[in-house]
């Protein structure tokens, strides 16, 4: 731009949701509507600054939405509020998302920020925050679903002359992306619950644990912090009430038992992050044994407006036991991928197909994984289901942090079963028997039904296990890590028996089982893309000549097939 | 911070700030700068598959 002499103003904005269509630039003009722009290469950045920017002209074809309210004159694009993705959404927590600078704290301030903050401190009472929590309804957003106010309760009420809060920013769930979303886009909307709660509870010391993977959260939110303290609402005597805070980043290693919370405690003293049992529950013996309140990321995101609004205003989205919104991650086999904020309540179908634009090429959906590596896989049949913490439970799922993978009929259920289980067994801390030892117990039987060697007995002896290890573990890892095997066992047992007696994998998934891949040379057209993706180079064939498959150094994965233009490889 | 209307004639004293910059100024250019979620997410989640080891073209960051 400074080459060219384009004098405009170039700024950034944390994610919006829509990551199906990133990369996104907006455009504002002096006076008119602000544009987004999708899918943004290297070349329409230039015609975008060219014709957008010096021209004064919208490039209609690659706008995919106008901010306001739908008065432009251009009605080839839509307004957000236009489109199917976001209109069935209702943004709380990530109201300000994609749309202010997340590094600046003007910013936040402009659009409302800091006032529940003030507001909190400044004319209500420890007990009045606390009592307006409980009525909102707000229950735990890291998965379990504790209510909010009585946690926070139940730190006010333990005596002690030193008490922490701490936000739970160690996301580790595959496919999850809600908390470093938020921290990326609006880090002072989850600094302004902290310094809520650390009021509340009597805390005048602060810790979020975060990631070392997510630099970028990390960074905003030093940032964030630093800017808070320049303005006073970090520090000494807030707002005149006599309340001190400080609050400090504490980087998590990686480990996934960490989001555990006894285990986050040791891990911010210098321990190796591993549980203990409870009681003491942290609100009664946390950090350094004073009593201290855990929330996650996207509970305190909820707070600042609980506050602003008040509890009736929040009580009015979602349902009776389970009040407000859920952000979920979107992501697997659907058309729209992506951040999304609903009503608690909406239904799996509504997001699916009314926000997530359904399956890709008109696909069948075969389930959804809800709920991380703790979750379980909810069958097409019931798409019905309203998402909320009972309805969930009910199911054999749970709400967890809000992953959200759709599968379709190319997905095998043992196969899939078998992957959260690799992940939570690899991430076993060790410390109980029941988790270090059944879960590898577990998937060794997975691992023998993957490759064509399950016996008969096994799911019997999966469905022993896995409640054993539900009921005994020490934490909710090893808790809820056979979930996603009794979830798909439950719903999709005729293709664990298909792998067993047939020694069939339904999907064409599982190596093992899987026949060699041929090529039919009466419809192969030579291009060689086959070729190009085959990962062990047993492609062989000239150019614009039907090519051949070495069986010897096939692994079956298909990726030749997947890639052929004209279809002519397939599974013998 | 001391009180609710210095930070109100805060949040006055920056929209004027904001405004004038958006209206009366230069045009403005909004990057998305987060880390791609979905880019992660099938990194993390379809590694195991050789089916899908590749990460989709749309994704790539």
């Amino acid at each position: 731009m400074e080459k060219a002499g384009v004098d405009a103003a170039l700024t950034q904005t944390g994610c919006i949701g829509m990551c199906e269509q990133e990369p996104l630039v907006d455009v504002q003009l002096p006076g008119e509507d602000r544009i987004t722009y999708g899918k943004v290469t290297r070349t329409d950045a230039v015609r975008i600054v060219r014709e957008h920017v010096l021209g004064k002209t919208v490039v209609a074809e690659k706008a995919i939405a106008a901010f306001g309210e739908g008065s432009r004159e251009d009605s080839r694009i839509p307004t957000y509020n236009d489109l199917e993705f976001y209109n069935k959404q209702r943004r709380i927590v990530l109201a300000n998302c994609g749309l202010i600078n997340p590094e600046s704290i003007e910013e936040y301030i402009a659009s409302g920020g800091y006032e529940a903050c003030a507001k909190a401190l400044i004319s209500m009472t420890p007990e009045e925050v606390i009592a307006e929590i409980k009525n909102s309804g707000l229950r735990g957003r890291g998965g379990a679903g504790f209510p909010t106010g009585l946690k926070w309760e139940l730190t006010r009420k333990t005596p002690s002359d030193k008490k922490y809060v701490i936000c739970n920013a160690d996301e580790g769930d595959p496919g999850a992306f809600m908390d470093r979303s938020l921290l990326e886009g609006d880090p002072h909307r989850v600094i302004e619950g902290m310094i809520i709660a650390a009021y509340a509870i009597g805390a005048n010391e602060g810790y979020i644990y975060v990631r070392a993977e997510y630099p970028l959260a990390i960074r905003r939110l030093q940032i964030a912090i630093e800017q808070a303290k320049a303005y006073g609402f970090i520090g000494n005597d807030l707002f005149g009430s006599g309340f001190d805070f400080d609050l400090k980043i504490k980087k998590g290693a990686g480990a996934f038992v960490c989001g555990e919370e006894t285990a986050l405690m040791a891990s911010i003293e210098g321990k190796r992050g591993m549980p203990r049992p409870k009681p003491p529950f942290p609100s009664v013996s946390g950090l350094w044994g004073r009593p201290t309140n855990i929330n996650n990321v996207e509970t305190f995101g909820n707070v600042s407006y609980i506050i602003k609004h008040g509890a009736e205003a929040y009580r009015a989205v979602g349902t009776e036991g389970s009040a407000g919104t859920k952000v979920f991650a979107l992501t697997g086999k659907v058309n729209r991928t992506g951040l999304v904020e609903v009503p608690m309540g909406m239904t799996l179908r509504e997001i699916i197909y009314g926000i997530g634009g359904g399956m890709p090429e008109g696909r069948e959906l075969k389930a959804v994984q809800i709920g991380g590596p703790s979750g379980g896989c909810i069958p097409e049949e019931l798409l019905d289901l309203p998402i909320d913490y009972e309805s969930l439970r009910q199911a054999g799922a749970m709400m967890g942090s809000g992953g959200m993978v759709v599968m379709d009929s190319s997905t095998c259920m043992v196969d899939v079963a078998r992957f959260f289980l690799k992940f939570t067994q690899s991430e076993s801390c060790g410390k109980c028997t029941p988790c270090r030892e059944g879960t590898k117990r577990m998937l060794e039987i997975l691992d023998r039904i993957c490759s064509g060697e399950g016996r008969e007995g096994d799911i019997e002896l999966l469905e022993e296990l896995g409640s054993h290890i539900c009921r005994t573990s020490l934490c909710q890892l090893g808790g809820s890590a056979p979930n996603p095997v009794l979830s798909t066992i439950k719903y999709f047992r005729h293709e664990y028996e298909a792998h067993i007696k047939d020694k069939r994998c339904l999907a064409n998934v599982c190596a093992g089982m899987s026949g060699a891949y041929v090529i039919d040379q009466k419809k192969c057209v030579g291009c060689g893309l086959c070729q190009r993706v085959c990962p062990t180079g047993a492609i062989t064939g000239e150019r614009r000549q039907p090519h051949v498959i070495n069986e010897q150094l096939c692994l079956s994965c298909g990726a030749c097939a997947q890639k052929c233009p004209v279809h002519a490889i397939a599974q013998t | 911070m001391r009180s609710m209307a210095e930070l109100l004639q805060l949040k006055a004293e920056i929209g004027h700030k904001l405004a004038d910059a958006e209206l009366s100024q230069k045009p403005k250019i909004i990057v998305g700068m987060g880390t791609c979620g979905i880019a992660a997410a099938h990194v993390t989640l379809w590694k195991p598959s050789a089916r899908s080891w590749r990460r989709p073209a749309s994704t790539r960051p």
